[in-house]
């Protein structure tokens, strides 16, 4: 039970566990995760490919404190019981290779696509709030997307796969690294599905409106192409995305079984990264971004009338950072970010007749500078501090500050203490959108959403389990909350609520019984609305997370030859409040994937069954909701076949 | 309402079952995390040679090092251990010394230079030589190790580091040519070999 402190231990080991042993540095803090003031998940492409996840959403859901909700438009986060209902993920940060994800105009995020899931290297959930060094957004968490190099793939990779609906996705990648150690990759590939032919909504079952069944209305599509050329520390990456998906829920007061209403989000950027590695690193990073929502909605005004949204975002920016070491022991970061918003025009009108009831341009633009320290007090002992200044041309500046304090009493013990501030910079859609005053008005004079974080978190290696506890307590202030104005009955953004959460988390990762790998994970928070005196909603008590990966044939090390791998995994969600104050029932999603490596050299073929005991379960819905909860999808299958030469 | 009741169960079941598998799982497994570079390699050297068939008999087991011994302490814990009824001894060897006495002879990398000489003797005294330098598969050495997987974090905790792993490649053909036959669990826990071809030595018969 205890770690390997001479060679007799790991002699007595089978050849197997012996290829499992991590190799450690001489120093106490081993691993960067232990030095990091949060608690830290790291996903891989090998759990990617195991448990079979189909996006996003679903890695995310099965994430330690994280749940999913559907409304049949967007996928949202949910984190340590906050997941206000109509919020696009704004209070998450996302990156890809530490480039920022979220777009200038609704700081959204698609779970549904960011990046080809097999293009993923591992992405890194860095929990507890960031703004101290990466500014607006990471509220609550920052995920971080690595993606593969072009060695990983050496060569030619495709992959296919259908699924329930008629959910196909292809792709074709060309991975390489060149003489001169020049790596390149390609990627392009899409995903189409029918989705679901026949959805109910109770709230619509009329003749008039088809009887609540919203018929053949569930379509989804979506194109990625992903470029990465890297010379000796100079890379250049572009990442191209488009996803249209139809709304069956009427959403916004729309027109019920009408096929016109649907979404269309397409971004894509380019940037040049320079990294510099080492105890004296320089980074810079240079990049332009664009981004075009277009929203079709039909109203029976009357008469019936198609309605067009039409966002477009583009900006460009760049980012600077010095890494510096000081005797070895003490660390330091200093950095700018610039980011110059060339455009952020949002547009309403009918196309015909020709109506036009929004047409705002706007033009902004934000810094910051962040400064981070880690200074090892002594071999067991550290401090790390770290603030950053954002000034933004709409609001001002805002400081955010964050202090922990990382010790290691025993050998495989750390205790960290985390205090941290972060903020969320109002949006352009919070501040301006409004469609002249028909369903939703304007509110210029947002300011942003602050946090304040106190975390408390302890682990424990123990052999080749890590144990984790964590107790949090965090408060929110001027929470931007899409309202309802009772004098008009407009929906509006308001800095209205303040909340509070406390909660405590249970953690386990590594070896269970035999060979099986296990991950689970337990959540207790409960919120309050402080406004109202009331919990939040959508926020579950309990979240329990329960992935088991066990090789059928073959070992944890062999995976990619000749392997056969079961994934399970098995997530509790407990009882949520919708806005009409009614609860959603609490549930149980079990999903489980086998997948065969190698029956073929460079083939992986994937069997996986989603909601296996086609469990029925609602999220709740949002204020341009007619429904009061959506229900969510039964049982489903996905095959799919990658093949790599 | 009874459903209420049985969710209400289930969850307190799920809590259960959830503590259940965390306080297995802490008394039920015995393995080992993490330990120093040296220490790991050392054990793999240990089972390298208890996987190993020698054509003839030997009246020992030598474990040879040859070159800057980048061990330490950590190659001399296996001094003693049995292997094949014969119990390990390090020794040091110069590579003009030949290797007559040696079983097993781990090259270190300051002997990269002169690999192709010290094959070519090892191969004659049916050596089983094992190696942590790149390159050395392919200049003939019967195993080589390497670390798999272990990446630097980026400062200020942005981007977290990975531990790496030991793993190892074997080179069949070596292994034939040295009148060695490597026992096929240790062949299937090397790397797949795309270029070597992978076929099972064959025993050649002690003249």
């Amino acid at each position: 039970m205890k770690d390997a402190r001479g060679t007799g231990d790991l002699t007595e080991l089978p050849m197997e566990e012996l290829m499992e042993v991590e190799v450690i540095t001489a120093s106490k803090f081993s691993q960067t995760i232990e030095r990091a003031p949060s608690a830290v998940t790291v996903i891989t492409a090998e759990d990617i490919k195991i448990y079979g996840w189909r996006s996003l959403s679903e890695i995310l859901n099965s994430v330690r404190g994280f749940y999913i909700s559907y409304d049949r438009n967007y996928n949202y986060l949910g984190a340590r019981g906050f997941g206000m209902p109509g919020d696009y993920n704004t209070r998450t940060l996302f990156l890809i290779d530490g480039r920022r994800q979220n777009d200038n105009i609704y700081d959204f995020a698609s779970l549904e696509i960011l990046l080809d899931l097999d293009l993923i290297d591992r992405i890194e959930v860095v929990r507890g709030p960031g703004s101290s060094l990466y500014g607006t957004n990471a509220f609550f968490s920052v995920v971080n997307i690595i993606s593969k190099k072009g060695k990983d793939l050496d060569g030619v990779s495709t992959a296919v796969s259908a699924g329930t609906h008629n959910s196909n996705t292809l792709r074709a990648t060309y991975g390489r690294v060149f003489e001169n150690s020049t790596d390149f990759m390609l990627s392009a590939s899409g995903y189409n599905s029918d989705g679901n032919k026949r959805l109910y909504y109770g709230e619509f079952d009329d003749p008039s409106t088809n009887n609540g069944i919203a018929e053949d209305l569930d379509r989804e599509e979506w194109k990625n192409v992903f470029l990465k050329l890297s010379g000796r520390n100079i890379t250049l990456y572009s990442n191209y995305v488009k996803r249209e998906k139809e709304v069956p829920t009427a959403s916004f007061g729309a027109v019920f079984n009408d096929p016109r209403n649907s979404t269309l989000d397409e971004w894509g950027y380019w940037g040049i990264r320079y990294d510099r590695g080492g105890s004296n690193g320089v980074f810079w990073d240079v990049y332009y971004y664009w981004y075009d929502y277009e929203g079709d909605y039909v109203y029976d005004t009357p008469p019936i009338v198609l309605n067009k949204d039409i966002s477009r975002g583009r900006w460009w920016g760049g980012e600077a950072r010095f890494d510096g070491t000081l005797s070895d022991r003490h660390r330091y970061v200093i950095g700018v970010e610039y980011q110059n918003n060339l455009r952020q025009d949002q547009k309403n009108f009918d196309p015909s007749p020709y109506m036009l009831y929004l047409d705002d341009r706007r033009t902004s633009g934000s810094f910051g500078i962040y400064g981070l320290g880690e200074i090892a007090v002594s071999d067991i002992l550290l401090f790390n501090l770290g603030a950053r200044y954002d000034h933004y041309s709409t609001f001002g500046g805002v400081v955010n500050p964050r202090i922990a304090l990382i010790h290691n009493p025993f050998e495989d013990v750390t205790v960290k203490l985390v205090y941290g501030e972060a903020f969320r910079a109002p949006n352009a859609y919070e501040s301006y959108y409004n469609d002249s005053n028909i369903t939703q008005k304007s509110n210029p004079f947002l300011n942003p959403e602050t946090i304040k974080t106190y975390e408390l978190i302890l682990e424990k290696r123990m052999g080749n389990v890590n144990l984790l506890a964590n107790v949090f307590l965090y408060d929110i202030r001027g929470l931007i909350t899409l309202t309802t104005d009772p004098e008009d009955g407009l929906l509006v953004f308001k800095n209205t609520s303040r909340a509070r959460a406390k909660g405590v988390e249970l953690g386990l990762e590594g070896g269970c019984l035999y060979y099986m790998k296990c991950n689970a994970g337990y959540t207790f928070t409960e919120t309050l609305d402080r406004t109202q005196d009331v919990s939040l909603t959508n926020s579950p008590k309990h979240l329990v997370k329960l992935n088991m990966k066990a090789p059928i044939r073959g070992t944890h090390s062999s995976s990619g030859s000749d392997a056969v791998f079961l994934g399970a995994e098995l997530h509790y969600t407990d009882r949520r409040k919708t806005l009409s104050g009614a609860r959603v029932k609490d549930f149980i999603l079990t999903n489980v994937t086998l997948s065969f490596d190698g029956i073929v050299e460079g083939l992986n073929v994937s069997a996986g069954v989603y909601n296996v005991f086609d469990e029925k379960y609602f999220d709740p819905a949002s204020e341009e909701h007619t429904q009061t909860a959506i229900s969510q999808e039964g049982r489903t299958f996905r095959l799919k076949i990658d093949y790599g030469f | 309402m009874a459903r209420e009741r049985v969710y209400g169960q289930m969850k307190g079941a799920i809590i259960i079952i959830f503590f259940f598998i965390t306080g297995a799982s802490a008394a039920a497994f015995s393995q080992t995390r993490a330990a120093e570079e040296d220490e790991i390699k050392t054990a793999f050297i240990y089972n390298f040679a208890k996987f190993t068939e020698w054509a003839n008999d030997f009246t020992a087991m030598n474990i040879c090092v040859t070159g800057k011994n980048p061990f330490g302490r950590a190659i001399h814990s296996i001094e003693g251990k049995a292997v094949r009824g014969k119990s390990i001894k390090i020794k040091f060897v110069r590579p003009q010394e030949g290797f007559e006495n040696c079983q097993v002879l781990f090259i270190s990398s300051s002997e990269s230079p002169g690999i192709g000489g010290i094959i070519n003797e090892a191969r004659k005294s049916n050596v089983l030589t094992i190696g942590d330098s790149e390159g050395f598969l392919e200049k003939g050495v019967i195993i080589n190790m390497y670390l798999s997987g272990g990446e630097p974090g980026a400062r200020g905790g942005r981007r977290a580091g990975r531990a790496g792993r030991v793993r190892f490649d074997i080179n069949a053909k070596a292994a034939e040519d040295a009148g060695l036959k490597i026992s096929s669990s240790l062949l299937m826990l090397a790397r797949p070999s795309t270029q070597l071809k992978r076929e099972m030595p064959l025993l050649i018969p002690p003249h």
